[in-house]
């Protein structure tokens, strides 16, 4: 059987194992409570992260591209860059995905595809780095345009800066 | 091999499945960049008479207290079980079933278990059995009794400035315990000791000062509101001279400060000027009791009575009959809350009387204050003020509760009912996060502060994650609320979680879409936007 359908035959117990996995990253008194995975709104961490894992998981049965997994990415990521968390903590969660697919599927699969596919699934650990850093960016980039909101209006106001208008650029 | 496994690396105790420490043994805290606010710094503590005056820097191991700081807090405590009776039976009566415990934004966003109300409230209650209840004295820990000691202390002003006193906790408790009120009981004792924050203390100083949090000057205030009057009349062709500090007024004005000066706030105050313009409105503005919100009620219940009463000694010397309040909500808690246990019925004013459309604010009778959107509902009820809802056909809305509006006050309706008139499209967002359940934006209560952002944005999560949800499935673009705190944290909240949602208030709406007499044909809205049709959207 080829991977991709031994993953698809264990799907269900893989997207379980690596969410169990994932959860268990976080303070152990609160992980009964993250893991009501159906909770959409009153537990926003346990569902996105499910949701977020199963697309993963099936994007990987799918030999989907790379663009196709930035989504579900960017959504557990986005959680987990302003939790109490180091950074290498807040991305590292691709090795227990990765540890959920190896430890289900070492027995049965051939060793040189499941090689192939954990080495594959490290190049999201990669794109995982750049996602932590776009969101630890846009909350410096948050911290710089709340000064401006509070700010800024006042400043033109009272004459202390001023922009160019596009009447000035007319007359130019 | 000496290298670990990756999944070793991420999390070293809880994957090995070792046992967790019991909570009491998780000391000390550790004070991390974007956890905690700045403390107060001794200038503003001073000005105001708070104790232990002086800089206190957080990560600092000294906090500087005084040597008998422990019999202060104790006496502190004891004192207040013999004045509230609230304090006292919340300290005895949980039965700790959790029902609170996944109700908190801050649990929801952090799944850091101190953050349970129950827990959190525990924090303190450890010390109380300890000092104050036989069972604490005799069975020590195993009766869930805890010495009082200084990493027990910065435990409790960690946590306790991680509560936004929402209340949504209070909602779900079988006995009614208000975790809001544990929080501002904490707040008060630890501003015993000198240990509040810099982005509390620094707003209470200023108001007690300039009569705002934000120490705007008389003269800063009516060039304010001038500038704003220029482009009103840029938007509308109309001029309009505000009335400040009006003698003999009917009615006097009082909005958060946050409205005079910062973006989106400024758009909302524009609209009220707008509003009472339209009407004709014999009201005033006070550089005085320039302020409605109240970060006294951050500190303790003296200072939130010592700032809030200027309000009426404005109204007295101004000799106004009513006032009407703006868009704020800590300080719709405070008047629905304490008010009336600090001042009592107020004699020396009138029972407010729209004077536009005859309604008797009967609700108001004993305060003499009514929301803006009480107000302008009935307006609109009584078919007052013409709209042109196409102004804004380039929102979609949907509409955050304030918690201290709704949860703290019971206003629900009102908003909605303006917002529908006023806008074509507006969607709900799911039950559970809206009215009575609605989540905290995450920075109120003076957690507001730029130091602590990555902590607003987890407190936020859950009331994003519902915007999210209606911004994917009906498009909706804007946020609106009726407070200045969320008109501040709301912002960098969507940016970070839903770009595209922008945030206002529900009077720029309406100021957006009435249609003023005499004004010229509009082609901006407040925010100097093209509307749709003349070149926007």
């Amino acid at each position: 059987m080829s991977i991709n359908n031994l993953l698809s035959k264990k799907r269900e117990n893989i997207i379980n194992k690596a969410f169990d996995l994932i959860i268990s990253t976080y303070p152990e008194q609160s992980q009964i409570f993250l893991k009501g995975k159906n909770k959409k709104f009153t537990n926003p961490i346990g569902y996105n992260t499910n949701l977020s894992v199963e697309q993963i998981i099936d994007n990987i049965i799918a030999d989907a591209d790379l663009e196709s997994f930035l989504s579900p990415l960017e959504n557990i990521i986005q959680i987990r860059a302003v939790q109490d968390f180091t950074p290498s903590q807040a991305v590292g969660f691709i090795f227990l995905i990765k540890k959920a697919i190896y430890s289900t599927l070492h027995k049965e699969a051939d060793s040189n595809e499941l090689m192939e596919l954990m080495s594959r699934i490290d190049s999201l650990a990669l794109v995982a780095f750049d996602i932590f850093m776009k969101y630890r960016e846009r909350i410096y980039d948050i911290k710089a345009k709340e000064l401006m909101d509070r700010t800024w209006w006042l400043l033109k106001k009272w004459n202390i800066v001023t922009e160019i208008d596009d009447k000035i650029l007319e007359t130019k | 091999m000496g290298l670990p496994r990756p999944e070793e690396l991420i999390s070293d105790v809880n994957l090995k499945k070792m046992p967790s420490k019991p909570w009491m043994d998780t000391l000390p805290v550790e004070f991390k960049p974007g956890f905690y606010c700045y403390g107060a710094k001794a200038k503003n503590l001073a000005y105001v008479d708070m104790p232990n005056a002086r800089d206190f820097h957080v990560t600092d191991p000294d906090w500087k207290l005084p040597e008998d700081w422990k019999k202060i807090v104790l006496e502190g405590i004891k004192q207040r079980i013999e004045r509230f009776r609230t304090f006292h039976v919340f300290m005895d009566i949980c039965v700790r079933c959790g029902a609170c415990a996944d109700k908190c934004h801050f649990f929801i966003g952090t799944g850091d278990p101190k953050n349970m109300p129950v827990l959190r409230a525990e924090l303190l209650r450890s010390v109380y059995r300890k000092y104050f209840t036989s069972s604490g004295k005799i069975f020590g820990r195993n009766g869930g009794a805890r010495e009082l000691d200084l990493d027990v202390l910065k435990e409790l002003w960690y946590y306790f400035y991680q509560c936004t006193e929402c209340r949504r906790c209070s909602l779900f408790c079988p006995y009614g315990i208000d975790t809001a009120e544990i929080t501002i009981m904490a707040r008060e004792l630890l501003n015993l000791l000198g240990l509040n924050t810099d982005w509390i203390s620094g707003p209470v100083a200023n108001c007690y000062r300039t009569g705002n949090h934000l120490g705007i000057e008389p003269h800063t205030m009516k060039s304010t509101l001038e500038f704003m009057c220029n482009d009103i009349e840029d938007i509308t062709g109309i001029r309009i001279e505000p009335p400040i500090n009006k003698k003999g007024a009917e009615i006097l004005f009082i909005t958060p400060s946050g409205d005079l000066f910062a973006d989106p706030g400024i758009y909302n105050c524009m609209g009220y000027m707008m509003l009472f313009h339209e009407l004709g409105l014999d009201y005033t503005w006070s550089t005085f009791a320039c302020e409605g919100g109240n970060f006294g009620f951050f500190t303790s219940l003296e200072m939130a009575k010592r700032l809030h009463s200027k309000i009426y000694e404005e109204a007295k010397r101004l000799g106004v009959k009513w006032i009407i309040g703006g868009e704020c909500g800590h300080m719709w808690r405070v008047w629905h809350q304490y008010h009336d246990t600090w001042f009592g019925p107020i004699d020396f004013l009138e029972e407010p009387v729209s004077p536009i459309t005859g309604t008797k604010f009967e609700h108001a009778k004993s305060t003499k204050i009514v929301h803006i959107s009480e107000f302008t509902a009935d307006l609109i009820r009584h078919g007052v003020l013409k709209f042109d809802k196409s102004r804004n056909d380039n929102l979609i809305v949907t509409f955050h509760d304030s918690c201290n509006v709704s949860r703290g006050m019971g206003m629900f309706e009102e908003p909605r009912y303006i917002i529908k008139n006023v806008c074509n499209h507006f969607y709900d967002m799911p039950d559970e996060t809206i009215r009575e359940q609605t989540f905290c934006c995450g920075s109120g209560s003076g957690l507001n502060a730029g130091e602590i952002m990555e902590q607003r944005m987890r407190g936020g999560f859950p009331r994003a994650n519902a915007v999210r949800y209606v911004h994917e499935k009906f498009g909706v673009n804007l946020l609106a609320n009726i407070c200045a705190i969320d008109r501040a944290a709301l912002p960098p909240l969507m940016n970070y979680w839903v770009p595209g949602v922008r945030v206002s208030g529900v009077t720029e709406l309406v100021a957006n879409a009435m249609i003023m007499k005499g004004e010229k044909e509009r082609e901006m809205n407040l925010r100097m936007e093209p509307l749709p049709g003349k070149g926007g959207e």
